[in-house]
């Protein structure tokens, strides 16, 4: 172990520091410690088990178990999660990290078994996905109604997955015509995430930050139909413009926000991005590496640059 | 030879700046953290990515140059000095990943010119060993770890060849547990270094996993799993029950996650013995696992002891759970068969794309 109280009470008094270091220096001398990390971790394992147990059930009953009692089964398990969070809201507190997860459990149970319905019953016939989109719907109605970030996560990704939008590396090589193939597709979550956080924009963070989650889902799903984008022959040219314009807004609402992690997607994104390209476009093997290295080199120069504006603008 | 980094004082200001950011200002203008340059965990993460990505085109440069391994190696070490001496720079990820890989081609380029491929335990253990230097040289606790862990598979390859046989599994085993318990025993002094006290913890909690893992590979080879099963079972349970003590006695967050490691490891081993079907097991633990986070969650809502559930600093947006949750969420997918017939496709997060 190691302690860093000594270092703590060097500092000089200021109001600015009053407040924290109390804290700081009880947590240095072990006076309290908090769990909150491990149990943020048993609770997404515990939760992640569950639903993957439950998929392993019905994939493997379907023909034993009856899906009406299938269905009313997994409902009245999503229904009491459901409950408890309603429980929680009526009671006018805010819900425990616990308490989250088991908001969370439900909305992933209720996915579970409206997809399963869907499949069982072909309530949507041959235009199946909609029930994601109902599913988004859903969730996106209960994370307002609830607070949830967690369950906003849900739903937004619901709704990208109506669209047919995952964020996997395979999937970037679809080979599905351009005009409605992955990219733009992505680039169009991008935007109904970004037209979601402008909503949000005059948004206290006490009041769930659900500005930074549209946020955050906008600016990946953009890189990653800018990605998309650049992975066609076709498109090649407009993927690779797509992608600079999104690497220059996401670094500069980084530094106007003061938001780290919007200058590690612009710097992070742009470079895999430019080496994918000159990897692509170039077929001298040891030109495209010497390019590639240059990019890295400017990577890393731009990437030093922005955090030292950054903090300086912070201080 | 003096080696550039942060001297013991530097370090320890430097952690306490990354630790409390509401007193970094403070921290940054009393001046004690030298020239030194820190970063955020996320900006290490792409530091190192860019800096493997650097590697790797630098590595493509030098494809026609002879010894490519060992020239490249010692250049892309060189960089990473320079970056260290004359930027400052400190746990940056760039230099990190640099020295990590001019280490690893130094390595590889020895084994290349003297053909050892009939001890394959050498090899692992010589890269071992230039993983382990970069971590000490750093202060990098992962590296040192992996080196650990580079080691363990050493020993259980001591006749000559990786992953062929599970001969020497238990001596692995036996090396790993024995490992964590001194990182235990030395975890419970104070170090004046953070780092040095980090490398421990990257043994508490890795190493009796490994050791499990270790003492169970007989069953992934077809040996008979009865014979080492029980002393896996003995050796994690140890460690759960004695990972945890440590961890709520002394108030330390590496003995609890490796509690938690050891607790998977322990359903691990308790699972054979159950005749259940997979479902039943997942849905079983998971719900346990569930209930008893939030029975604790409940109970630490107030402090006791000095242990809680509430935040130690305000929580900022938790990218990480966010990516988590949306993880599990229902993904694209391809339309239903036409007929459902109860097998093959796949199935998986919240189920509901249409692949079951």
């Amino acid at each position: 172990m190691h302690d860093l109280s000594a270092e703590l009470r060097l500092l000089p008094p200021e109001p600015a520091n009053d407040a924290a270091r109390p804290q700081a220096l009880r947590l240095e001398r072990r006076e309290i410690l908090s769990v909150r990390p491990e149990l943020l971790f048993a609770l997404y394992v515990g939760v992640a088990t569950l639903v993957a147990g439950v998929g392993v059930l019905i994939k493997s009953n379907l023909h034993r178990i009856g899906p009406l009692a299938l269905l009313s089964g997994i409902f009245a398990v999503s229904a009491l999660c459901y409950a408890l969070a309603l429980r929680v809201r009526r009671a006018g507190r805010e819900r425990s990290l616990g308490e989250d997860y088991v908001l969370l459990l439900g909305a992933l149970l209720f996915s579970t078994a409206v997809g399963y319905a869907e499949v069982k019953f072909r309530v949507f016939g041959r235009a199946w996905s909609w029930h994601l989109l109902w599913l988004a719907l859903w969730h996106w109605g209960s994370a307002y109604f609830f607070r949830s970030k967690l369950v906003l996560s849900v739903a937004l990704t619901a709704f990208a997955g109506w669209l047919g939008v995952q964020a996997q590396l395979g999937a970037l090589f679809e080979p599905r015509y351009r005009l409605l193939g992955l990219g733009p597709r992505a680039l169009f979550c991008a935007m109904v995430f970004y037209a979601g956080g402008r909503v949000h924009v005059f948004e206290r963070a006490e009041d769930g930050g659900f500005r930074l989650v549209y946020l955050q889902f906008a600016v990946n799903f953009g890189f990653w139909g800018a990605l998309a984008l650049s992975a066609d022959p076709g498109t090649r040219w407009i993927g690779a413009v797509v992608l600079l314009a999104l690497a220059f807004a996401s670094a500069n609402f980084g530094l106007n926000e003061r938001r780290e992690s919007f200058l590690i997607y612009a710097v992070g994104y742009s470079t895999i991005g430019l080496i994918w390209l000159e990897v692509l476009m170039l077929h001298d093997f040891a030109l495209a590496s010497w390019l590639g290295l240059f990019t890295v080199i400017a990577a890393v120069v731009l990437l030093t640059r922005l955090r030292a504006y950054l903090r300086a603008s912070t201080q | 030879m003096i080696i550039a980094r942060p001297t013991v004082s530097e370090e320890r200001w430097l952690v306490l700046a990354n630790r409390y950011p509401a007193l970094r200002p403070a921290i940054e203008e009393a001046g004690q953290e030298g020239a030194w340059k820190a970063t955020t965990r996320l900006a290490r993460c792409l530091g190192f990515v860019l800096g493997l990505l650097g590697a790797g085109m630098f590595a493509g440069v030098l494809a026609t140059f002879p010894s490519p391994w060992l020239l490249g190696g010692l250049v892309t070490i060189g960089v990473a000095e320079w970056l260290v001496a004359t930027r400052r720079i400190f746990h940056s990820g760039v230099e990190e990943a640099l020295y990590l890989c001019g280490a690893v081609a130094v390595v590889v380029q020895i084994l290349v010119w003297n053909h050892s491929g009939d001890h394959e335990e050498i090899a692992v253990a010589m890269i071992a060993t230039a993983v382990l230097l970069v971590g000490w040289r750093l202060l990098n606790p992962l590296f040192t770890t992996l080196a650990a862990a580079g080691f363990s598979l050493a020993v259980s390859a001591m006749d000559g060849h990786l992953f062929d046989s599970a001969a020497h599994g238990v001596e692995a085993g036996i090396f790993c547990a024995v490992l964590s318990a001194i990182a235990l025993t030395l975890g419970s002094r104070t170090w004046q270094r953070p780092s040095h006290d980090h490398m421990l913890d990257g043994l508490v909690i890795l190493m009796p996993w490994l050791s499990y893992v270790w003492l169970q590979s007989g069953h992934y080879y077809g040996d008979a799993f009865t014979r080492h099963a029980p002393w896996a079972l003995v050796v994690t349970c140890t460690f759960f029950v004695a990972n945890l003590l440590v961890g709520v006695r002394q108030r330390q967050h590496a003995p609890l996650i490796a509690a938690l490691g050891s607790l998977a490891c322990t359903i691990h081993a308790l699972d054979r013995l159950l005749s259940w079907t997979l479902h039943w097991k997942m849905m079983v633990c998971g719900a346990a696992l569930l209930i008893v986070a939030l029975v604790l969650d409940r109970w630490l809502r107030e402090s006791r002891n000095g242990i809680t559930s509430q935040p130690a600093v305000e929580p900022a947006l938790g990218l990480a759970e966010l990516a988590g949750a949306a993880h599990l969420a229902p993904a694209a997918g391809s339309a239903p068969p036409e007929a459902v017939h109860g097998q093959g496709g796949s199935f998986g997060g919240g189920g509901a794309s249409g692949r079951f």
